[in-house]
């Protein structure tokens, strides 16, 4: 396995080097790289606004639910079917909140890592729930609020398969690869 | 679809909160979140606007066509309707590769202008979903990332001895989330469709 002292550090890399080599290329290629920044500036201003609205009703839904304590009786309600797919309890309230919320699934997370810390089997498991998962809802709403789109068909059942599988799947690998 | 899952959310937070003894916390949620949303959006939408600007220069350089046709095969395979070389699978392309590399600030703004492009190049007015945009929304909300940053970052600050460890098994997860998102996909097209 790799070890990296500071993977912080190899993300902050990432994102210089992509900002900085794509305005050089630009350069290289004769591109007017100020204008055209701009250009692309206001259009991302734009796309922004969109999805004002979809955002904002997400986070009422997100914010009316965590405040209400349903999703603390979820988790001990789901606890138990959990277990029968060898998923550690403690990551129920994460596979909860991951599809709806991403800030919230990060302080889920963080909770579960001063719990049980990181390299404990659970915290390794939500962990890769984490990585390998997505808002879904919040992604839903978004890009299709973005053009109107109000069928949304089969979107969300399929989306959640997926979400499902990955938490199922994530449990498997930990227990497979690292145990 | 998203009409039920909104009133079931707020219907149940309501009840709940009502039911529980937190209508307190339930009321301060309701009237804060919109203050919340704005804080959100300055966020989002500065994040966004500089990627959208930087993904400007890209195009014009040549390098979102040299992504594309890296990718194309795949695009081509899962989204099968996009035009050749349209601007909707160039924007695919440069939203896959924004996602794999961790960069979602920059994978957000890319995946819309590919749902407008798609709309355009579809010529979809109507409110519906398109095949395309489903499987298109399906893949973004299955995460295919290489190096998720964020994930690693708060490993590290919680003292993790190996950050990275769990990489093979994220990949695996992504890919096994995704085919089982995607088979979904072409199942439930299925039944919505018989005649085609």
């Amino acid at each position: 396995m790799v070890h990296i002292e500071n993977f912080g550090a190899i993300g902050n890399d990432i994102i210089i080097i992509t900002a900085a080599g794509i305005v050089l290329l630009g350069l290289v290629r004769k591109v007017p790289v100020f204008d055209t920044f701009l250009e692309g500036a206001r259009e991302g201003l734009a796309a922004a606004l969109r999805i004002m609205p979809a955002l904002t009703a997400l986070t009422l839904c997100i914010a009316m639910i965590k405040a209400s304590g349903a999703l603390d009786a979820a988790s001990r309600l789901a606890s138990p079917l959990i277990g029968a797919f060898r998923i550690p309890p403690e990551t129920t309230p994460l596979m909860l909140v991951r599809p709806l919320s991403g800030s919230g699934a990060l302080a889920v997370i963080r909770q579960i890592f001063t719990d049980v810390g990181p390299d404990s089997y659970a915290g390794q498991v939500a962990s890769v729930m984490m990585g390998s998962t997505e808002t879904t809802f919040y992604t839903v709403a978004v890009y299709y609020g973005s053009v109107g789109v109000k069928k949304t068909g089969y979107t969300i059942p399929a989306a959640l398969t997926a979400d499902l599988t990955g938490m199922i799947v994530a449990a498997l690998t930990v227990t497979l690869f690292l145990h | 679809m998203m009409n039920y899952v909104f009133a079931f959310l707020i219907i149940l937070a309501a009840a709940w909160g009502i039911g529980s003894g937190h209508a307190p916390e339930v009321a301060a949620a309701i009237l804060k979140s919109g203050g919340d949303t704005v804080q959100l959006l300055l966020t989002v939408a500065g994040a966004m606007s500089v990627w959208s600007g930087l993904m400007a220069v890209a195009e014009k350089s040549g390098l979102t066509q040299w992504a594309t046709r890296l990718l194309r095969p795949l695009i081509r395979l899962l989204l099968p309707g996009l035009r050749r070389d349209g601007e909707a699978e160039q924007c695919v392309c440069m939203n896959l590769v924004a996602n794999l590399l961790g960069l979602g600030n920059a994978a957000t703004p890319l995946g819309l202008r590919a749902m407008n492009a798609m709309r355009r190049e579809q010529g979809l007015n109507d409110g519906r979903a398109s095949a395309e945009m489903t499987t298109f929304v399906v893949m973004n909300t299955a995460s295919l990332q290489l190096l998720p940053t964020t994930l690693m970052v708060i490993r590290t600050e919680a003292g993790s001895a190996d950050p990275m460890g769990i990489l093979p098994c994220i990949w695996l997860t992504s890919l096994s989330a995704l085919t089982a998102g995607l088979l979904m996909c072409l199942i439930l097209r299925g039944f919505a469709s018989p005649k085609n």
